[in-house]
C-alpha cells in the first residue's frame, strides 16, 4: 500500500475533515468510557464510546465489521441485533414494543436481544458487555 | 492514486462503498479504489433530508465507516473527480482531471443526479436540490433565514424535507404536479394519509401545480409562479422531482439502457467486459416485479447490489436479491415498505389511517407483493415473509389487523 487513501485532484479544496466542519450533536463529554463487544468470530474488543451516541455507532466507528446497520440506525431493518449481557440487562433496558417488532423475526432472539441503533450510550453503561447476534 | 486497480468502484454511496467494504470482509486482496465525485468520505444519506437538516445529527455521526477504515482496510478514496470516459478495450477510464486508471473490474456506482426545471430562474440563489451533504448544507444555511419556503414535488425527498423544515419554523408550502403526493411510489391510501399528515402540520399542499418560473429580488429568489397565474412569495425553494441516473459514460461505451439504467442480469453484470452497474444506475431483472426488469432507487438495493458484485468477485455464489425495503421518517409517522408494487392489480388496507397505524398491502392475482406499513413495524418485519414466499393471502385474513401476517405467513405454503 502506497500514497494516501484519500487522494483528491490538486487544486481542488479537498479536505477529508469536510464532513467534520458540522459537529452539531457531536459528543461533549471528553471523559472515556468503555464497552465490551464480542464479535461474531468471538473475539473480544474493547471500546471507548462518547455518551449520546448509539451502541451501533459505537460498535461501527470502533472498527467491528459484523453488523450491516442498514438503515442507518432509525429501527427500521433488524440488522444490528446484540445480545446484552445478562448482569446489564436491568441498566440497559428493554426493547420498546417497536424494536421488538423488528427483533421479533430473527432467528437469534434471546432475553437480552436489542438493536443496538436503538441503545444511547450514557456514562452509567461503562462496562457494558454485548454480543453480536450471528447473521440472520 | 496508482495506475490500474483491480477492483476500480466508480461513486463512492450507499453502493460504491459497500461493494468496497464486502471485498474486504469476504478477504478479497488486491487493489481496491472509489472514484468519487465530491469531496467526503463515503457517508449515508437518508440523515441529509431529516437529522443532518434539522442540525440534530453532525456529519460526523453518519459516515459509513470511520475515517481510519478505509487506509487500515487498503481502499484508496479517489475524491473530487468524475469518470467522463471508459475505455473497455485498454479497461481503464478518463476522468475530468484528464487521468486513465486501469482496471480489472469496474464497478458504476455513480447513483442519481437531481432533475432540475428547466425554466427561467431555476439557478437563482435560494433555489435548491438535495442529493449531497453540500447540497444539505447549503439548504440548512439557507433555510435559517427563510420565513416562506416552497418545496418542488411531493415525492419522500420533498416530504420529509418539508417535515423537517416545518419543524425548524418556517412556513412550508408543497407544489406537487399530479393528483397525489408520492403517487410514483405509494398507494393511493398512503398518499391521502401523509397528505392530511402535513396539512395537519401545518404545511400547504398543493396537488396539480405546475411550476412556471421563479422571480428574484436582488439576485435572490423571492418568489414561485405557478402556470395558474398563483405567486407563492418564498426565500428558499427546493426542486425534488426526482433524479437521473448518470450512465452517460457508460451508454458512449455501449451498454444496453433501460428504464432510465443500464441492462444489468442477475448479478449486475452489464454487456461490457468487466464492468458491472448497482443500485440507481442498474436496470436488472427482480423477482419481486415479477421477474421484470426494474431500476431501483434506495439504500437497500444499492447495499444488496454492492455486496452481490462483491460476492461475484470474490468467487462466491450469491443468496439472490433480498426481498426490497424502503423507509421514510416524516413527523413522528415512520413508513416502512417492503416488497414491489406497481405491478399490483388490488390493494387491501389493514387497520385504520385515522389512528395512525395502518399497512396497505399490494396483491397480484392474490399473491401478496407488497407491503406498505405505517407506524406497523410488527406488520413489516412479519409481512416480508409473506412477500417473500409470494403468498397466497385472504384478503379478508389481510385486512383483520388482529390476525398476525405471521400466521398467514405459516399457513401459506
Amino acid at each position: 500500500m502506497t500514497g494516501r487513501t484519500f487522494d483528491a485532484p490538486a487544486g481542488a479544496k479537498a479536505s477529508r475533515l469536510q464532513n467534520r466542519d458540522a459537529n452539531v450533536g457531536a459528543p461533549s463529554s471528553p471523559r472515556q468510557a468503555v464497552v465490551q463487544v464480542i464479535d461474531r468470530a468471538g473475539h473480544t474488543h474493547t471500546l471507548g464510546f462518547s455518551s449520546g451516541t448509539s451502541l451501533m455507532e459505537t460498535i461501527r466507528d470502533g472498527g467491528i465489521d459484523d453488523i450491516l446497520a442498514l438503515c442507518g440506525g432509525c429501527c427500521s431493518c433488524a440488522t444490528c441485533h446484540v445480545f446484552v449481557d445478562d448482569t446489564w440487562l436491568a441498566e440497559v433496558g428493554l426493547a420498546s414494543p417497536e424494536e421488538l417488532d423488528l427483533l421479533e423475526t430473527s432467528e437469534h432472539l434471546v432475553a437480552g436481544s436489542r438493536l443496538s441503533c436503538q441503545i444511547e450510550m450514557t456514562e452509567q453503561l461503562s462496562g457494558l458487555s454485548v454480543t453480536i447476534a450471528p447473521e440472520d | 492514486m496508482r495506475e490500474q486497480y483491480d477492483v476500480l468502484i466508480v461513486g463512492g454511496g450507499h453502493g460504491g462503498a459497500n461493494t468496497a467494504v464486502t471485498l474486504r470482509q469476504r478477504a478479497v486482496g488486491g487493489t481496491v479504489a472509489i472514484i468519487d465525485a465530491e469531496l467526503t468520505l463515503p457517508y449515508q444519506r437518508p440523515p441529509l433530508s431529516k437529522a443532518y437538516l434539522a442540525g440534530a445529527l453532525g456529519a460526523d455521526r453518519f459516515l459509513i465507516r470511520p475515517e481510519s477504515y478505509w487506509s487500515e482496510h487498503e481502499i484508496d478514496i479517489l475524491g473530487g473527480r468524475r469518470v467522463v470516459a471508459i475505455a473497455t478495450e485498454d479497461r481503464s477510464v478518463i476522468t475530468d482531471q484528464g487521468e486513465t486508471i486501469g482496471y480489472r473490474n469496474l464497478v458504476w456506482a455513480t447513483g442519481s443526479t437531481p432533475r432540475r426545471l428547466n425554466i427561467p430562474g431555476h439557478d437563482l440563489p435560494g433555489v435548491h436540490v438535495l442529493r449531497t451533504l453540500v447540497d444539505a448544507t447549503a439548504l440548512r444555511r439557507d433555510a435559517e433565514s427563510a420565513a416562506d419556503i416552497v418545496l418542488i414535488g411531493g415525492g419522500y425527498i420533498g416530504l420529509e424535507t418539508a417535515a423537517t423544515l416545518t419543524k425548524l419554523g418556517a412556513r412550508v408550502t408543497v407544489v406537487e404536479s399530479l393528483d397525489r403526493v408520492l403517487s410514483r411510489v405509494a398507494d393511493e391510501v398512503v398518499s391521502r394519509f401523509y397528505e392530511a399528515e402535513h396539512r395537519a402540520h401545518g404545511v400547504e399542499v398543493r396537488l396539480g401545480g405546475q411550476v412556471a418560473g421563479f422571480e428574484s429580488s436582488g439576485g435572490r429568489l423571492s418568489a414561485v409562479h405557478l402556470s395558474n397565474g398563483e405567486v407563492l412569495p418564498c426565500q428558499v425553494a427546493v426542486v425534488g422531482i426526482g433524479g437521473e441516473a448518470e450512465v452517460g459514460p457508460l451508454a458512449a461505451a455501449g451498454a444496453n439502457l433501460e428504464c432510465g439504467g443500464v441492462l444489468v442480469d442477475a448479478r449486475c453484470r452489464t454487456g461490457l467486459p468487466d464492468v458491472f452497474a448497482i443500485g440507481d444506475c442498474a436496470a436488472a431483472p427482480n423477482p419481486y416485479a415479477g421477474g421484470r426488469v426494474v431500476r431501483l432507487e434506495s439504500v437497500q438495493n444499492a447495499v444488496d447490489q454492492g455486496m452481490s458484485v462483491a460476492r461475484l468477485l470474490a468467487g462466491q455464489s450469491d443468496p439472490g436479491p433480498t426481498v426490497p425495503y424502503f423507509w421514510s421518517d416524516q413527523y413522528d409517522v415512520r413508513l416502512r415498505t417492503t416488497g414491489l408494487s406497481g405491478h399490483h392489480d388490488a390493494t387491501v388496507l389493514r387497520g385504520d389511517p385515522h389512528g395512525h397505524n395502518f399497512s396497505v398491502i399490494s396483491v397480484t392475482v392474490g399473491r401478496d407483493v407488497a407491503i406498505d406499513s405505517v407506524n406497523a413495524p410488527k406488520d413489516f418485519a412479519q409481512g416480508r415473509a409473506l412477500v417473500q414466499a409470494s403468498a397466497y393471502v385472504d384478503p379478508l385474513a389481510i385486512a383483520d389487523p388482529a390476525i398476525p401476517l405471521a400466521e398467514l405467513a405459516s399457513s401459506s405454503r
